[in-house]
């Protein structure tokens, strides 16, 4: 199960950085900057601000961040798919 | 005899119930109410049940004017008119670009395939907010046809706007493209997973009866995976109903959707929660009719299965 449950938070995690309309409708980031998430303040840097540079420049970061997390998932089922063939492999063996 | 479940978990069940049912109910109840019962605290489920909210949201298609409005401000029926449009011709869209796709990567060999398989997941991982600049500048300044140029040529000089050239921003179809693109790699991830359980040997049946590969695709891989296509469908046409950031910074006037009007009708002084109610009541019918046509979709591919008799 653990396995399983690994990489479901994982995806789950992933999926909680696209949450974006709920605070942009319910709080827009306020009281002060309490609430706010990166990709609140990208969308508020570009269509607020109108600085599409600095906006562009954050999303990288963003970008970078989720592809390392993605990346740590795949790493994450090949390391346990390759470890369940291993102790199949063993299982045979001893038999 | 069967064991009796803990009465904790029936209290556990009805408080789940209740998070999940009491908003909407609330929804419900508001959109009935006038501002001031909403706001008035007199709580409770006694007030005078007013359609006045649904005329206020509604009153571009009404063919009679609303006593209580002398100006139809909040165009309604147009957006969505708009979300109709854009949610149905995307989802068919995705679905048709799709399933090809995904048929592509599970029974063809070619160069780079499990590159593209994974490609098409690690897509599936970007934000909207992190394609909004880009997209934004893209569909504004790159994506244009310029009315001096070659396809200018065939086009009336109406086409045109302010500058001599048309962009995508602000077009329906702009928004299509975006959502397409969006959806495609979770698409495809589904129906990868439903096309790898169609037999292989069912393929080389049609293909031995005379079977052209187009034809082994439509009429025996297609009728196959219609439940996983079903499913598809159903997520692609939420997301494409219910996305705000996108659709807020291509759509102008005459292409905004639903969630942006609603989210536009909150202004700084005055938030007519009657009317958001309605609005939000009437903005949850559509997915909630696809998703039961599609959902019947699933039940008969269940049915019908590839062997019979």
């Amino acid at each position: 199960m653990m396995p399983v449950l690994v990489v479901t938070a994982l995806l789950r995690l992933i999926d909680a950085f696209k949450v974006l309309e709920v605070i942009l409708v319910m709080t827009e980031g306020g009281p002060g900057l309490s609430t706010e998430i990166v990709a609140l303040r990208i969308s508020r840097t570009a269509t607020e601000f109108r600085e599409l540079g600095t906006a562009a420049a954050m999303s990288n970061y963003l970008l970078i961040l989720l592809l390392l997390f993605t990346i740590g998932m795949f790493t994450l089922t090949r390391l346990q798919e390759a470890r369940a063939k291993r102790l199949a492999r063993q299982i045979q063996e001893d038999e | 005899m069967q064991e009796r479940a803990n009465p904790a978990f029936y209290a556990l069940l009805v408080a789940l119930i209740f998070m999940a049912v009491g908003p909407i109910f609330l929804m419900f109840i508001n959109s009935f109410k006038l501002d001031v019962d909403i706001i008035g605290g007199t709580t409770g489920l006694i007030f005078l049940p007013t359609i006045q909210n649904y005329e206020t949201a509604l009153c571009d298609l009404l063919w009679y004017e609303p006593d209580h409005l002398d100006f139809c401000s909040l165009k309604f029926g147009g957006a969505f008119i708009n979300s109709l449009i854009i949610a149905l011709i995307s989802t068919a869209l995705t679905l048709v670009i799709g399933c090809m796709a995904a048929y592509a990567l599970v029974r063809f060999n070619f160069m780079g395939r499990d590159t593209v398989s994974f490609t098409t997941l690690m897509v599936r991982m970007v934000p909207p907010a992190v394609l909004l600049v880009p997209v934004f500048g893209l569909w504004n300044n790159n994506f244009c046809i310029r009315e001096d140029g070659f396809a200018g040529m065939f086009l009336p000089e109406s086409f045109f706007g302010r500058g001599g050239e048309s962009c995508l921003v602000g077009t329906h179809g702009g928004i299509i493209l975006i959502y397409v693109a969006m959806n495609l790699p979770f698409v495809i991830w589904i129906l990868q997973s439903f096309i790898v359980q169609v037999p292989r040997s069912l393929e080389e049946a049609a293909r031995v009866d005379g079977a052209g590969p187009f034809q082994v695709f439509f009429l025996v891989v297609l009728p196959l995976i219609k439940p996983g296509l079903a499913a598809a469908a159903i997520f692609t046409f939420r997301i494409a109903w219910n996305e705000y950031l996108l659709a807020s910074a291509l759509s102008d006037r005459d292409t905004r959707t639903v969630p942006i009007l609603i989210v536009n009708n909150m202004s700084e002084f005055n938030v007519e929660w009657g009317v958001i109610m309605a609005t939000g009541m009437l903005l949850a019918i559509p997915p909630i009719i696809f998703t039961l046509v599609a959902s019947r979709q699933i039940i008969t591919g269940m049915t019908a299965g590839a062997v019979k008799g």
